[in-house]
């Protein structure tokens, strides 16, 4: 079985989602041998498909004075100025044109006057939000999974979890990957290889990803040498559904009532604490503000006995509320499964959405090893310190574009195969022998469980408000899990689908990266963005305008150094 | 706890490493109102046996759709239904089945991937 032939591509995209797609269906312009590896169903893995309603692009539509510069402020100013500028820069002129590629590949969106329509978002200074109804997200994955389909050279490769990369720099890349369907080993050799896998807000307990968004290819990356940036930035998603549940409407499917039209937020007290907080905060304030004010009302006690606050609209005229949240049946929806949100306020909470870290790639999309690209959230420096609703759908467009250009580009100008079979071998033998102390094991600790523990743990020790004491902590107990399942852990012995091994490496993955969040979170000593610590509450230019970066050492150890963010575009008032 | 806060979930099952002919096998596991279909057999999953597969991805309600099912008679998706009080589940009809609730979702056969609500 391990002496497989390796599938010998050009590129290869690890991550089928939004950004791998583009990444692949770009490289397949240059070069014929593309291949697209997803740990789900085809054109049905990570998140894009659960984007619901913004993309943003500064078109111009429905004010002709934005253009891309607005475009680059507001997203600088919302990242707090920890972006890398040059590439907000191209993020930022490039999202127009990559949404008319969507255009061109048949994707739809929501028009006014014979042009996309274009809405307001919080944090951004001009409309330029486009959508598709409620469903934009599974419209877009829509589309590229068709347009995928209709691209012979594209290679899928779907249901298969790449576990171990071998980088050479010098010669080929290797990935290895299992397939779900028979637990085999799958060889890829590639001369570039871009790394599309999404982030991992599933190492916590509240969040709003797919399951599979487990931090794996930033996991992967970091192990085989790849500096990792602003890793301390976890994205909370201020207003999540809590009670009643809303299936079929989404995690984030309550904050459309506080886009749309505004509502009101309030304490099991009955107090309106954004208002006092921050007048006017309803196209203001982001979503970190909003994170952690609800967060604090939660800890402080005055939370729901569901662990959330109240979002209400009720004091809205009703006609106002049904044709305001009539746009994708919302109001109807919500009917249907019985809330009537002109009746009655709604639980929310606060859940982990996004991460702003990841691979620090430069304007190709090339990280520090040469022939290993990344776009999507996997790449760190286009959002900063925060980001802003409705850039990462758009984002993605472009990241994932460039990254696949740039690896093809690469793939054509080297010539080398074959070479490093022999450390190929040897990290065959090793996942092998891993895998089989798995499965051989009676007893143990059970891979779901260790998932769970991290979520919590995570939860606890580095969520919304973070404090040094409770980081340390949240270390120690993450080394000491990552002992016990070295030790311990067990999975299934079926071989078919095997639901147990794919979460085996995910729950080693989502160790990894929660453990390099703590790391960069206790290094960062102030508060910026999605960052909050109740020890260094303030944010402070002077010593903190850097970007913290993270590589493997050679004794396997965490390098942590920090680079000034170089403000080409712009800087902050004083 | 109580009879009456339990729900008895029947899913048909196969291994062809094992054997070539499907079987139901029943779970008790607890009911709660807000769970859904998918919950219940992420709950299976986790506390009773680890070998069943199916597939889940977004578990948002409608975004994926690859977890798509037969329940009761009835296709539908299992993340967008509340479990109820006894459940038949059964794989995708239509589809030939792989092991337990996994259905053959390969491209060229996901056009009729529609959940009839």
């Amino acid at each position: 079985m391990l002496k497989a032939e390796p599938f010998d591509l050009d590129v290869l995209v690890i991550g089928g989602g939004g950004a791998g797609a583009m990444a692949a269906l770009w490289a397949a312009k240059e070069v014929p041998r593309v291949g697209l590896a997803e740990k789900g169903v085809f054109g049905k893995s990570g998140c894009t498909s659960m984007g619901a309603f913004s993309i943003c692009a500064a078109f111009g539509y429905a004010d002709p004075a934005d253009n891309s510069r607005k475009h680059l402020e507001d997203t600088i100013k919302g990242g707090q100025f920890l972006n890398d500028q040059e590439l907000v820069d191209l993020y930022t002129r490039e999202a127009p044109e990559r949404i008319q590629e969507l255009i061109s590949y048949g994707a739809r969106f929501d028009m006014e006057n014979g042009r996309l329509k274009q809405v307001m978002m919080p944090g951004h200074s001009f409309p330029r939000a486009c959508h598709y109804d409620r469903r934009t997200g599974p419209m877009i994955m829509g589309t590229l999974a068709r347009k995928l389909k209709k691209t012979p050279s594209i290679r899928r490769f779907a249901e298969v979890m790449v576990v171990d990369l071998l980088l050479q720099p010098e010669g080929p890349h290797y990935a290895v990957g299992i397939r779900w369907a028979d637990s085999s080993f799958i060889i890829f050799r590639a001369k570039a290889i871009v790394v599309t896998t999404g982030g991992g807000a599933q190492i916590y307990k509240n969040n709003t990803t797919s399951l599979d968004n487990t931090g794996d290819g930033i996991s992967l990356m970091f192990q085989a040498g790849v500096e990792l940036s602003d890793m301390e930035f976890v994205q909370f998603y201020p207003t999540t559904v809590c009670s009643p549940k809303l299936p079929g409407l989404g995690p984030t499917a309550t904050a459309f009532l506080r886009i749309r039209t505004g509502a009101r937020l309030y304490n099991a007290l009955g107090e309106d604490f954004m208002d006092k907080k921050m007048p006017g905060w309803r196209f203001r304030a982001t979503r970190d503000l909003l994170s952690q004010a609800i967060y604090k009302e939660i800890i402080e006690g005055r939370g729901t006995p569901k662990g959330g606050v109240y979002m209400d609209i009720t004091h809205l005229p009703p006609e106002k509320i049904e044709k305001e949240y009539a746009i994708g049946s919302y109001y109807k929806k919500l009917l249907q499964v019985g809330v009537d949100i002109s009746k009655r306020p709604i639980e929310t909470k606060v859940s982990a959405h996004f991460f702003m870290g990841g691979a620090r790639v430069n304007a190709r999309g090339e990280t520090n090893v040469p022939g290993l690209y990344a776009g999507g959230e996997a790449t760190a420096g286009y959002h900063g310190a925060n980001r802003l609703g409705g850039n990462a759908l758009s984002e993605i467009l472009v990241s994932g574009s460039r990254a696949g250009k740039f690896a093809a580009l690469r793939a054509k100008a080297v010539s080398e195969e074959g070479k490093g079979e022999e450390a190929l071998e040897g990290r065959l033998e090793a996942l092998k022998e891993r895998i089989a102390r798995w499965r051989a094991r009676a007893g143990g600790l059970r891979p779901v469980e260790g998932k769970k523990r991290v979520q919590d743990l995570m939860w606890e020790k580095a969520g919304v408000v973070r404090q040094g004491s409770k980081m340390r902590e949240g270390l120690d107990s993450l080394r000491a899990l990552k002992e016990e399942a070295e030790r311990s852990l067990m999975i299934c012995p079926e071989r078919r689908y095997n639901r147990e091994l794919f979460d085996a490496f995910e729950f080693f993955h989502m160790i990894r990266v929660s453990s390099l969040i703590l790391l960069a979170a206790l290094t960062r000593e102030e508060s910026r963005g999605a960052h909050y610590r109740e020890d260094f509450p303030l944010p402070d230019n002077a010593r903190w305008l850097v970007n913290i970066l993270l590589k493997r050492s050679e004794d396997e150890g965490v390098k942590a150094r920090t680079e000034k963010v170089k403000l080409t575009h712009l800087s902050p008032e004083k | 706890m109580k009879e009456q806060n339990m729900s008895i979930v029947r899913i048909l099952r196969l291994d062809p490493d094992k054997n070539p002919s499907p079987y139901f096998q029943e779970f008790i596991i607890p009911f709660e109102r807000e769970s859904t279909i998918l919950d219940s057999l992420y709950y299976i999953y986790w506390h009773l046996d680890g070998s069943l597969a199916f597939r889940g991805s977004c578990f948002a309600g409608g975004w994926c759709n690859v977890c798509t099912l037969k329940v009761n008679g009835k296709v539908l998706l299992p993340c967008k239904h509340f479990m109820q009080k006894e459940m038949v589940i059964e794989p995708l009809p239509g589809y030939p089945v792989l092991r337990d609730l996994i259905v053959d979702l390969s491209p060229s056969r996901q056009k009729k991937l529609k959940p009839q609500e």
